[in-house]
């Protein structure tokens, strides 16, 4: 295959698709697309020449060859695109890590996806499990008076 | 320490278990010298007899207006033992394995103190929040 390869890689839900000028097309979930971006690498920083790389699509393989650098773009392409996956296949994990950061008073959000913030917001407004998760609990709000403790003279004495 | 609800407390008015105006409510002036306090406590019979240096009766004049416990002054007579380090309110069941723990108080004008035979009272703060509040 020349240079000429026509790569188009995404994020599809939980998944990522791939296809790589109809010859190789296909989804795949992020994990082994994180797979596959680390084999891509690893083969085009060792590459003399070409890249060659088997895909296996439909459970038989297709033997591609890339230049290095083109390699290492689709490599870079997979891993961002699985991230994007893993952030939908964890959202609801991603959600109540950041419904706990909430709960404790620090908004900062562990995703861009407004989907995953508004349930992490809800999470933390009602989730009643969420407090096992906290660092020493919830803190209660309960207030005590100061009571005073006095000890009256002893038997035998007469207090003046 | 300081001053704290017992979990066990918490639990109680949430699910009932505690009717801080109708239930028989004590306390005892507590020896943590001889039986430390341990958070996870939960019922009466969890504190040694021996720790317990003396024990009020039940609270007159409980009051529960806006969360807020109150209930009236305590008068230990003629206490005698070792020193006090905080005060533990308590529901009286009437058997101790069920009497639930309610809240501990060990800072107080006064604590700890030493008995000497005399009386000893337990004046409840007149403030906002009297003996607690929820």
């Amino acid at each position: 295959m020349d240079g000429k390869l026509t790569i188009n890689v995404k994020a599809a839900g939980t998944r990522v698709a791939l296809n790589l000028d109809d010859k190789v097309r296909g989804t795949m979930d992020w994990s082994a697309a994180q797979q596959i971006s680390r084999e891509l690498r690893a083969l085009a920083a060792a590459a003399v020449g070409m890249v060659f790389y088997k895909f296996t699509v439909d459970g038989r393989p297709v033997y591609v060859d890339f230049e290095p650098g083109l390699a290492l773009a689709l490599a870079n392409a997979l891993y961002r695109c699985s991230l994007q996956a893993e952030e939908q296949a964890k959202a609801e994990r991603i959600a109540l890590d950041t419904a706990i950061l909430y709960r404790a008073g620090a908004p900062l959000g562990l995703s861009n996806d407004p989907a995953i913030l508004d349930e992490a917001k809800k999470e933390a407004a009602w989730n009643s499990e969420l407090r096992r998760a906290m660092p020493g609990g919830v803190k209660s709000a309960e207030a005590f008076g100061v009571p005073a403790v006095r000890r009256g003279p002893p038997p035998g004495t007469t207090q003046h | 320490m300081a001053n704290a609800l017992r979990d066990t407390g918490r639990e109680g008015f949430l699910d009932g278990t505690i009717d801080w105006d109708t239930n028989t409510i004590k306390h005892f002036l507590y020896d943590e010298g001889a039986d430390a306090f341990i958070a996870g406590d939960d019922n009466l019979d969890d504190i040694l007899a021996g720790a317990r240096i003396a024990t009020s009766g039940a609270y007159a004049s409980k009051t529960v207006t806006a969360g807020v416990a109150d209930a009236a002054d305590v008068v230990h007579t003629a206490v005698s033992g070792a020193t006090v380090e905080s005060i533990e309110i308590y529901k009286d069941s009437g058997v101790e394995s069920t009497s639930r723990l309610i809240a501990n108080i060990d800072t107080a004008t006064g604590l700890p103190v030493t008995p000497n035979g005399g009386d000893i009272t337990v004046v409840f703060d007149a403030g906002a929040n009297r003996i607690f509040k929820l």
